[in-house]
């Protein structure tokens, strides 16, 4: 514990120590020959996502040290939660795309992890495969897009592309880098139709969703569009895929919002209101809608990690988080229920908290606008405000009725009140003492590294009375309403969803489907009919000789006269051979011509003064008869076996003579055209100076092209291993 | 196959066979031979004496599990290189010893080959003939 904090401690501070408002680059090199280096980019907006990374983290793992106390691994559970932190701390501060990519991959496994910690539940091991399947596509994507956006700019350095940004536009790889780019923040920041697999992960424990679906994973996203802006902003695809996204996250998620009765569960629909707000303020893009997207990632990492603590404390003390039966916990939870309130009220939007500020900013921003995104911001933020209400009245203030689960008493345990309760006061403090600081240090700063070119100025909490603060009193008037009549709001949004299909079903289909399709193409593929792989192989071959066939140089005339009476003599025997297998009615027979015929090809290389290459042919040649005749006792006689039908046998036919004259035609024009001798030259040469032996064929396999023969040799055991594994299966089943 | 003769002979031929593949793995960088000759040889020898003992027979004699020695092999063949990547050189690089006897590590290389080629063969060749004989 004490290590834990002393490290979250270490990393506050020494960012502190390190950072200024301009933006501080640390560099170090790490794969030079692929442009990756290690490099660190630490401005306003790292700054910003690193401080309340590291500050709920310590909160977190501060409130998990009771949480998860007396559960088995909860050790490993701490080494999980700071990987996590680092990897994402790595994420923001990274200066170089691939370092990103790195980090950003990185969080998808800890990630993983962490939401599938209760592993011996079924559903928390889907649940956590669905949301790595899910970023970890999107990361796939993200990864062709950062590509294509370091080729386009000829570097990896985050703050080099920045500076080139304006000089894309044009570039033809712009718009799929966009795209691809998207794919990826999209899927990572839970945004339609992509959000189902935030909910599905709140089968993790409190302290995970406390700190994963506040300030870190799902911010990934936006954290990275908003680096990005810069570069991409200027497009309309841009500004209308973010726009169109955003609010459609936040519309459809905020009404599935009101349909839960899992407190931890409208709170994780809630988050994806938050990020789809987020998004759809980055594609504004503005001076005002950038301030408001900055004031309400802090507003909402403070509030969200409060209130998942708040209502893991209300699980570990009553044993559910059902809505209809938990009431009057203010008595018992009496801290939980300040923390609450605080979180709430910044939640909904009451002055001085962050909500209220961010929320200020936000209506101004769409007023610039126009009135639809104006009426979208107050309807979300009314329902919005209404599922606090819910959340926080429902539990803490209503009386019992018959349904309520009594509470324990577990606010003896300190730091089960502690941590949500800091963050609340954090946040009052945030913007009523410390906002000139605020400005000054993180948010300024930030905004520049977001939209370098346009002025930004401080966020301030009064600025007298205008429509956006009559706007967030409608808000709040409005909140309170739908609060009071929601039970039949619910009825209404069950009525009207049940028929649209939910997102974590279409991952189901999919899923299902591509497990379906690759055990059909198994099927087809790997039948495990000898013959037919054989035919396969042989098919392919025919076919590229035929459409593919290769363009070597052809002599124009034959030398008849350099033909030897031996090398006819040797050629009858083989074409002899050859058709004694094909025609023979009797195994052994055709084994024993096969094999002359092998041996004859080894008189060829004998003549033509490659010992080596013939005794290696002649070897192998002797094995493959031992093989055979091992084999040749369990096979059926030619005479049972029942023939192929006519048409089988013309189109093996065709393909035998296709790939014969195919082959026929390499070889002759290998043997007839000049061929290249540098290489024989270079081994002949350097073959005794160099390897010391006079063997060349022996010095290159051991000396010059050491390396292939290593692979070989690793095949041959390779193969050998197989073999060993098909038959050792075999001896089981009989046995 | 179990005639007298096949047997009597049979131990005789493989005693000078694996001697012979010995012979063509050391002589292998200067006349034909080498390591995957060699072993070929010798694989060729052991199925001789499958053939006129069993399987089981030939493993006993042997004792090291095949798949065991043609790990060992291509353990010799990568380990050869580290002696030059060690010395500075690129791996794989062949150093040389040349004050008395020439001997160098392509030929501890050309060794694991043969080990890696004899065990990975004689392993199929066993477990097939386990099998179907």
């Amino acid at each position: 514990m004490g290590f834990s904090v002393a490290l979250h401690l270490f990393i506050v501070i020494g960012l502190w120590v390190l950072y200024t408002p301009l933006g501080v680059d640390l560099h170090w090199n790490w794969v030079p020959s692929l442009g990756a280096s290690f490099s660190i980019r630490l401005d306003g907006l790292s700054m910003l996502f690193s401080w309340l990374i590291c500050g709920i983290g310590l909160f977190v793992q501060l409130y998990a040290f009771h949480y998860m106390k007396g559960k088995p691994l909860s050790g490993l559970f701490h080494v999980y939660l700071t990987l996590f932190m680092v990897a994402m701390l790595g994420l923001v501060l990274a200066g170089n795309l691939m370092l990103l990519f790195v980090f950003w991959e990185l969080t998808t496994v800890t990630s993983y992890l962490l939401i599938g910690f209760n592993h011996d539940q079924e559903i928390s091991r889907k649940n956590a495969l669905q949301a790595m399947l899910v970023t970890g596509a999107g990361g796939l994507a993200l990864l062709a897009g950062l590509i294509l956006l370091g080729q386009m700019a000829g570097t990896w350095e985050i703050i080099q592309i920045i500076n080139r940004g304006a000089a894309f536009t044009s570039d033809k790889r712009f718009t799929p880098a966009l795209i691809l780019i998207l794919i990826g923040a999209f899927t990572k920041s839970a945004q339609v139709p992509f959000h189902f697999w935030l909910p599905g992960a709140m089968s993790a424990p409190a302290p995970v969703s406390a700190f994963l679906h506040s300030a870190t994973m799902v911010k990934a996203g936006v954290y990275l569009l908003a680096r990005l802006a810069p570069v991409f902003s200027q497009s309309d695809l841009w500004f209308w895929s973010l726009a169109l996204t955003g609010g459609a996250t936040a519309v459809w998620t905020v009404i599935l919002t009101l349909q839960q009765r899992d407190l931890k569960l409208m709170l994780a629909y809630s988050t994806n209101v938050a990020l789809g707000k987020l998004v759809f303020l980055l594609a504004l893009g503005t001076r005002y809608a950038i301030s408001a997207a900055l004031m309400f990632t802090i507003a909402h990492a403070l509030y969200k990690a409060a209130l998942f603590m708040v209502i893991g404390t209300v699980d570990k003390a009553t044993g559910t988080r059902n809505i209809d039966q938990v009431a009057g916990l203010g008595r018992t939870l009496k801290f939980s229920f300040l923390a609450a309130g605080l979180s709430a009220l910044s939640k909904a939007g009451v002055p001085p908290l962050p909500g209220f500020l961010s929320k200020e900013y936000m209506y101004k921003a769409a007023l610039q606008i126009s009135y639809v995104p104006t009426i979208l911001l107050v309807f979300v933020n009314a329902l919005m405000g209404a599922m606090v209400l819910l959340v926080v009245v429902r539990p803490f203030i209503s009386k019992p009725d018959a349904m309520t689960v009594p509470a324990s008493s577990v606010e003896k345990y300190v730091f089960l009140w502690i941590p949500p309760l800091c963050l609340g006061i954090l946040a009052l403090l945030a913007t009523t003492i410390g906002l000139h600081w605020l400005n000054t240090t993180l948010i300024i700063p930030a905004a520049r590294a977001v939209a370098p070119n346009v002025w930004h100025e401080s966020l301030k909490l009064w600025q007298g009375l205008n429509l956006p603060l009559v706007l967030s009193g409608a808000s709040l008037l409005f909140a309170f309403f739908l609060f009071k009549c929601h039970t039949r709001i619910k009825r209404f949004i069950d009525r009207t969803t049940r028929m649209l299909p939910a997102g974590s079903q279409c991952y189901d289909l999919i899923v299902k489907g591509i497990i379906r399709s690759g055990s059909v193409l198994t099927s087809v593929l790997q039948h495990g009919r000898l013959t037919g792989y054989i035919f396969m192989l042989f098919f392919l071959m025919a076919l590229i000789f035929l459409f593919n066939t290769p363009a070597l140089p052809m002599p124009d005339t034959v030398n008849w006269q350099g033909i030897r009476f031996y090398e006819v003599m040797l050629a009858l025997g083989l074409a002899a051979a050859v058709t004694t297998v094909i025609l023979s009615r009797s195994r052994l027979l055709a084994i024993v011509s096969l094999s002359v015929a092998g041996f004859i090809t080894t008189l060829f290389l004998m003549f033509y003064n490659a010992p080596d290459v013939a005794k290696t042919q002649l070897l192998v040649e002797t094995l493959s008869v031992i093989f055979l005749v091992i084999i040749v006792d369990r096979l059926p006689k030619f005479s049972e076996v029942r023939p192929h039908k006519f048409g089988t046998q013309m189109l093996n036919t065709a393909i035998a003579v296709t790939i014969g004259a195919g082959v026929f035609k390499i070889l002759y024009a290998m043997n007839t055209a000049h061929p290249d001798t540098t290489l024989i030259g270079f081994f002949s040469a350097n073959s005794m100076i160099a390897a010391h032996g006079r063997n060349i064929v022996n010095v290159i396999l051991v000396d010059f092209r050491a390396i292939d023969t290593l692979g070989e040799i690793t095949v041959v055991v390779m193969a050998a291993l197989g073999a060993s594994a098909i038959l050792l299966q075999k001896k089981r089943k009989n046995r | 196959m179990k005639s007298v003769i096949f047997r009597t002979t049979a131990h005789i031929v493989i005693g000078i066979m694996l001697l012979f593949s010995l012979y063509l793995l050391f002589r292998g960088h200067n006349e034909p031979g080498g390591g995957f000759i060699g072993a070929l040889i010798a694989v060729i020898a052991f199925a001789l004496l499958i053939l006129s003992e069993s399987p089981r027979y030939v493993r006993k004699r042997i004792g090291l599990p095949p798949g065991m020695i043609a790990l060992t092999g291509i353990g010799l063949s990568l380990g050869s290189g580290f002696f030059a990547a060690f010395s500075g050189k690129t791996y794989l690089t062949g150093l040389w010893y040349k004050n008395v006897i020439t001997v160098g590590t392509p030929l501890l290389f050309d060794v694991g080959v043969y080990l890696a080629i004899t065990g990975g063969v004689l392993s199929i060749l066993l477990d097939l003939s386990e099998e179907l004989l």
